[in-house]
């Protein structure tokens, strides 16, 4: 596939997507895509860090962070939504540099392994501590608004969510292409040659954490005002596993397209299997063996024939 | 605080932290030798405590009985984990992790579903309790102390012999152990079973104190991993004092600040994950670039 | 002042030595080869020099600067460059691509200029688009440019490693066992590379086990045994060195 016909089918599926509200009735519908682009935006952060051959099980935490930033904000202080919003995604970035800095230098194992610490941390926090609301949560957040329009339809928050998306995609695409993102594929590909090579890992990999949960602070925000209230049981690390298998499912040498397939799927496939909430936990592990054995390349890897699978023969002991 | 309270929360420490200490360490064999990251094993505890309820409360025999049964179990289940999941995923550290977690993810749910929320409880194995001067602890405390210990030196011992220095052969450097004549297949094969072994046992032991719920697979998970963290990998001392320490820290806790306790402990312990990231005694293990 | 100092240079793991109270001087264009049993603590002196130790006891200088405290891309930033013993390098890159990333600490205009595609930017890339084309060139490599790495005949991927730190511009080279492993027709084309490198004014330090390569392209050699500096001096000198047979003999006996 040419570059030209690449970008004109890029095209094409983001101008379906913008006219699938006018032909879509069902809200229910338009709230799963919702949720599919939010937790687009998330599994992206995590192919951003997979990249740099970290793997990170706190995505969760951070949206949380992003989510009751933004919340506490407004509620208490009246702050405007269009300034918390951004501001929810620095807080974010912060709580990662705060977390992260010191782990990053121990190695990717004890990285993942605080990521996961991390994002259990933060539901627990947030749960415990009255401020936050405890394990009721916040309620009463206000729809966004400008000036006059409100978002309240399902419409609405769809275009928005999809303008979220579609910047996150070019933010990430732009660096990819940039030698920023060379670092980032030398780093995965061997991290102790790009150090010698002059390329300081250390920073690049803090980098790409700190972008990763920016944007995940920035669709907290956005999370917080559509559902209009914020439950800490929401962001327990499951969600944060949930992540890793969205890109796992899409594929993980596609680090964009990956996350958006693997979320779609994981959204959908409960509603088209009519799966109850009980059941989903045990469809998605059996969804994610089969994947693992039969094709860990992900599905994107079945459309491409030339793919090749990042992350390779890390470890042979197996047994 | 007067003594008897003193005595009895140091009692829950030192029982709760040789039950993490079981449990992590059966966790930290299989990372270090074998380089899988099982998330599944709280799911082993969790099951070697209902494995208990089964074996005591449904086939009415006696604890012992239970405390093999469950050990032996769980030592089957994971090779099964390992043979026939873990053995066929292609693709490294990562896909392993997901499938240990796949594999945990089902586990646990089918326990909620089966099981449901309610605890199934058994009848104490010891009744009554101790006491020395003014302090009064209940024996079935008493007893995980002594069995958490028992195990403990158990495998320390083991360790010793020829099978564990086999292991730790493999976990310095399969290649070289191969060239000792060290068959990796079935060291594999043996620490696998040793590691979901002990979080089963470990679960038979503090069955008859907490019972089987379906969800603490999922709560001492955490733990183990605080533990690893701070205890330092591949250093079973250091899991073993970094164990304790959280136990305790966790028991006094809770006596103090209630339901804060949790939270307590993440902020000690906030503090040495940033000062020494590579944990107390152990050397970071890394992943090989 | 020689290029590369090394003063009473230690590493200790745990109570194990792997390198002890090590003196060694690298002057500017020289070619110095390292040599020593299995085990003598050569490669560990390499990744010292390198920054992927950290130093236990002793003093590295590089062009008069103590370099201790210096991580490896900054060591690299220097004019440090090395290969590993195991060829270690972007196996799912093509050979061209390999290089070119290489270059990474070479670029002057700035991130901003790149995102914005500006001339200057555009220039530089061409600019290093052909220099990397050089070097595999001048390697003998260019025919090979598309290739994936993973995919190259040993000897070609040790070649590539070279390829790969010579990106970086390094004054100081470190090469770890460049030649081991390939046939006669690759050694000797590698070595004289590694002689031509030399002309072109580079110094290279050398850890090899193929004692006619060794001893017919370097200029001095030193010899390690347990970690200890046992015999310094000219190949003809170390040829004869009763002490430096004795360590090879042992070694093979044992």
């Amino acid at each position: 596939m040419t570059s030209h016909m690449k970008r004109l089918a890029v095209l094409g599926i983001l101008t379906l997507f913008i006219l699938i509200p006018l032909f879509v009735r069902s809200d229910y519908f338009l709230h799963l895509l919702i949720y599919t682009s939010m937790y687009s935006i998330l599994g992206m952060g995590f192919s951003i860090m997979w990249k740099n051959r970290l793997i990170t099980c706190g995505q969760a935490g951070f949206w949380a962070v992003g989510a009751y930033t933004s919340a506490m904000l407004v509620t208490r202080t009246g702050l405007s939504f269009w300034l918390a919003l951004p501001i929810s995604g620095m807080a974010s970035a912060l709580f990662a540099l705060f977390i992260f800095s010191a782990a990053l230098r121990a190695g990717p194992l004890i990285f993942f392994m605080i990521s996961l610490v991390s994002s259990f941390i933060v539901m627990e926090v947030l749960g415990t501590v009255e401020f936050f609301g405890g394990w009721e949560g916040l309620m009463g957040i206000p729809r966004p608004s400008i000036g006059s329009f409100v978002f309240l339809s399902k419409t609405s928050f769809f275009y928005f969510v999809l303008a979220l998306l579609v910047l996150n995609i070019i933010a990430y695409y732009a660096l990819y292409k940039s030698r920023i993102g060379r670092a980032w594929t030398a780093i995965g590909s061997s991290a102790r040659l790009a150090e010698v090579q002059g390329i300081n890992v250390y920073r690049y990999r803090l980098a790409a954490t700190v972008i990763a949960c920016f944007f995940a602070g920035v669709v907290g925000a956005f999370y917080a005002h559509y559902q209009t209230m914020l439950v800490p049981n929401t962001f327990s690390f499951l969600l944060s596993i949930y992540v890793q298998m969205f890109a796992l499912i899409g594929g993980l040498g596609y680090f964009i397209a990956g996350p958006i397939v693997g979320a779609g799927v994981m959204v959908f496939l409960p509603e088209l299997l009519r799966v109850t909430e009980q059941f989903q936990p045990i469809v998605f592990g059996i969804l994610i063996i089969f994947i693992v054995i039969f094709l860990p390349g992900g599905i994107l890897s079945i459309t491409d024939r030339f793919s090749r699978l990042i992350g390779g023969d890390l470890f042979r002991r197996r047994g | 605080m007067d003594l008897s309270l003193f005595f009895q929360c140091l009692v829950n420490g030192l029982a709760l932290g040789g039950i993490y200490a079981l449990v992590a360490s059966g966790f930290t064999l299989v990372l270090g030798t074998m380089r899988i990251f099982n998330f599944a094993q709280g799911e082993f505890y969790m099951l070697g405590a209902f494995v208990t309820f089964g074996v005591c409360e449904v086939l009415n025999l006696n604890y012992f009985a239970a405390l093999v049964g469950a050990f032996l179990t769980m030592a089957l289940l994971g090779v099964i984990l390992q043979r026939f999941v873990i053995r066929y995923t292609y693709g490294g550290f990562f896909h392993t992790v997901l499938a240990t977690i796949a594999f945990s993810m089902i586990v646990q749910q089918t326990a909620v579903i089966t099981f449901g929320k309610t605890d199934r409880f058994i009848s104490p194995v010891v009744k009554g309790r101790m006491q020395i001067g003014e302090v009064i602890v209940s024996n079935d405390k008493l007893l995980l102390i002594f069995l958490g210990a028992a195990l403990i030196i158990l495998l320390y011992y083991f360790m010793k012999l020829k099978v564990g220095k086999a292991m730790r052969a493999v976990t310095e450097d399969q290649e070289v152990a191969g060239l000792q004549g060290i068959n990796s297949r079935r060291i594999f094969t043996i620490t696998m079973a040793l590691g979901c072994g002990l979080a089963g046992i470990a679960g038979a032991v503090i069955a008859p104190v907490l019972g089987a719920t379906a969800g603490m697979g999922h709560g001492i998970f955490i733990k183990i991993l605080l533990v690893i963290i701070i205890g330092g990998m591949g250093s079973m001392p250091g899991a073993l004092l970094a164990a304790l320490l959280i136990g305790l820290i966790e028991s006094f806790g809770y006596q103090f600040i209630g339901g804060y306790n949790e939270l307590l402990l993440l902020c000690c312990l906030m503090p040495l994950l940033f000062l020494r990231p590579g944990g107390l005694l152990g050397r970071p293990l890394a992943i090989p670039e | 002042m020689a290029l590369l100092e090394i003063r009473s240079l230690s590493k200790y793991f745990g109570g194990l030595a792997a390198v002890s109270e090590l003196d060694m001087d690298v002057s500017e264009s020289e070619i110095l080869g390292l040599i020593g049993p299995n085990g003598a603590g050569k490669t560990s002196v390499f990744n010292l020099i390198s920054g992927f130790f950290p130093v236990t006891r002793g003093e590295v200088r590089f062009k008069g600067e103590a370099i201790n405290h210096l991580k490896p891309h900054e060591r690299a930033k220097r004019g440090i460059g090395r290969t590993f013993q195991q060829s270690v390098l972007f196996m799912g890159s093509s050979v061209f691509e390999n290089v070119f990333t290489g270059f990474h600490m070479s670029y002057k205009t700035g991130l901003l200029q790149q995102f914005l595609h500006t001339g200057a930017a555009r220039q530089e890339e061409s600019a290093v688009k052909l220099e990397t084309l050089e070097i595999l060139d001048f390697m003998g490599m260019a025919h090979l440019n598309e290739e994936v790495a993973a995919n190259l005949s040993h000897g070609h991927q040790r070649i590539l490693s070279i390829c790969v730190a010579l990106a970086s511009n390094p004054r100081l080279l470190l090469l770890d066992e460049p030649v081991t492993g390939m046939n006669r027709a690759e050694t000797s084309n590698t070595i004289e590379l590694i002689r031509q490198l030399r002309e072109r004014g580079r110094t290279i330090v050398l850890v090899e086990h193929d004692m006619k390569a060794v001893m017919g392209l370097c200029d001095r050699i030193v010899v390690l045994n347990y970690g200890k500096k046992i015999a310094e001096g000219l190949p003809d000198e170390i040829k004869k060195n009763k002490e430096v047979i004795g360590a090879y003999l042992g070694k093979e006996g044992a």
